[in-house]
């Protein structure tokens, strides 16, 4: 095997140095992802999510509008990632699909319920459903209005 | 000085390690109770008939347990060691009552510090994963099996981690509800939590080799060597499940 887990971002966490930590992350969940290993990728991603929020003082429970950013950022150092590796970043970019939903409805659906006062974020982020086009195009400009606005929603 | 030593006790005692291969169609027999019983029996039949070896467990030096204890447990719980310690000595030694033997469990005695018994086995088995496997902390999850999951570099592996943790003194512990004094069940119970999981993990882990280590730790005692330093003795018990 070409790439391996690398770990120790427990330890990094624990003492803090979370630079380090997303470093590693990125990188192991990469591998984790192109070693077909979908359980701990999952585990990294959320990991990963946290040491990155911890790094922008957003609170990984309450993350409001943050949550978009966090998700582009990780996105970013994946790929990146991905592409140093010279590794197709199909399986990579499914995967994190697959991830930030879980992890959209696990940490911010309840919140965005709340400011769009209907359960409309998973149709939002269904991106094969033409059905939900229309709810969709709605959502998400209501969202980039309030990233416009960089409305956060205080802890 | 003497509670800063006294946290930080030398642990000693035995580890016995067994090696089993298990089929991949045994992750499917924890389905239901008749075939939990056919996996029991044939990973009880291991454990007698396989070869096992033991090794000398000893720190060689005072270790930091309440680390591995925080490390390796669920939730940060204070003072583990020393609430353990403190169950001990009034069991053997303190609070004694008419009719009461050290050593009997009477329903007077102090009630058993269970978290802390558990997470203190948490705790070394963690140190022997450390120091014995040569595996790091992967990742503790929280509120879910299993208890914790290692990595290793040499050989390359991703081990799943379950721990059991009991107490060997009293000889009646076994009638107190939630401990027992059997070392052989604890292990099978680990060893049944870690297929019930692997099963369901299986067919998503993809290339990355995977073991299960179910691991038993019965409490012996906690004795002091010298005034200022004790010994935590404990016997280990280490079940390596691998997919054949």
């Amino acid at each position: 095997m070409k790439w391996r887990i690398r770990g120790g971002w427990t330890e990094l966490i624990r003492n803090g140095q979370l630079r380090d930590a997303v470093a590693i992350l990125t990188k192991d969940y990469v591998t984790a992802v192109l070693a077909n290993d979908r359980y701990l990728s999952s585990i990294i991603f959320e990991e990963l999510y946290k040491a990155l929020c911890e790094s922008k003082k957003i609170l990984p429970e309450k993350p409001g509008i943050n949550v978009f950013k966090i998700l582009e950022l990780m996105r970013n150092m994946v790929v990146e990632e991905v592409f140093r590796r010279g590794e197709d970043v199909e399986l990579i970019i499914e995967d994190f699909k697959l991830n930030s939903e879980f992890l959209l409805k696990k940490y911010a659906d309840k919140e965005f319920r709340k400011i769009l006062k209907e359960d409309l974020l998973r149709d939002a982020f269904d991106l094969d459903d033409e059905k939900y086009k229309e709810k969709r195009e709605r959502v998400l400009r209501i969202l980039e209005d309030l990233l416009e606005k960089d409305y956060c929603i205080p802890p | 000085m003497s509670t800063v030593t006294s946290q930080r006790p030398i642990i000693k005692g035995v580890l016995r390690t067994i090696n089993v291969g298990i089929q991949r169609y045994f992750l499917g027999y924890t389905r239901d109770e008749d075939r939990k019983k056919i996996l029991r029996s044939f990973l009880k039949r291991k454990l007698y008939t396989c070869i096992r070896t033991s090794q000398y467990i000893n720190s060689g030096g005072p270790i930091d347990i309440q680390d591995y204890c925080d490390r390796y447990n669920e939730c940060k719980m204070v003072g583990v060691y020393e609430t353990v310690k403190r169950w001990i000595n009034d069991l053997l030694q303190g609070l004694r009552r008419p009719g009461w033997s050290p050593g009997h469990y009477p329903p007077t005695a102090p009630a058993p510090p269970i978290e802390a018994i558990g997470a203190l086995g948490e705790g070394v088995a963690g140190y022997i994963m450390e120091n014995h496997f040569n595996f790091r902390l992967l990742y503790r999850p929280v509120r879910s099996s299993p208890d914790a999951i290692l990595l290793r570099q040499d050989p390359y592996e991703i081990g799943l981690m379950e721990v059991k943790t009991t107490v060997k003194f009293p000889w009646n512990i076994s009638k107190i509800p939630r401990l027992t004094n059997n070392l052989t069940k604890i292990i099978l119970d680990g060893a049944m939590t870690l297929i019930d999981f692997w099963a369901k993990i299986y067919h998503i882990t993809g290339n990355i080799p995977y073991a299960a280590y179910s691991i038993g730790v019965a409490i012996k005692n906690i004795i002091c060597e010298n005034i200022n330093q004790e010994v935590l003795l404990v016997e280990v018990g280490v079940m390596r499940l691998e997919l054949q």
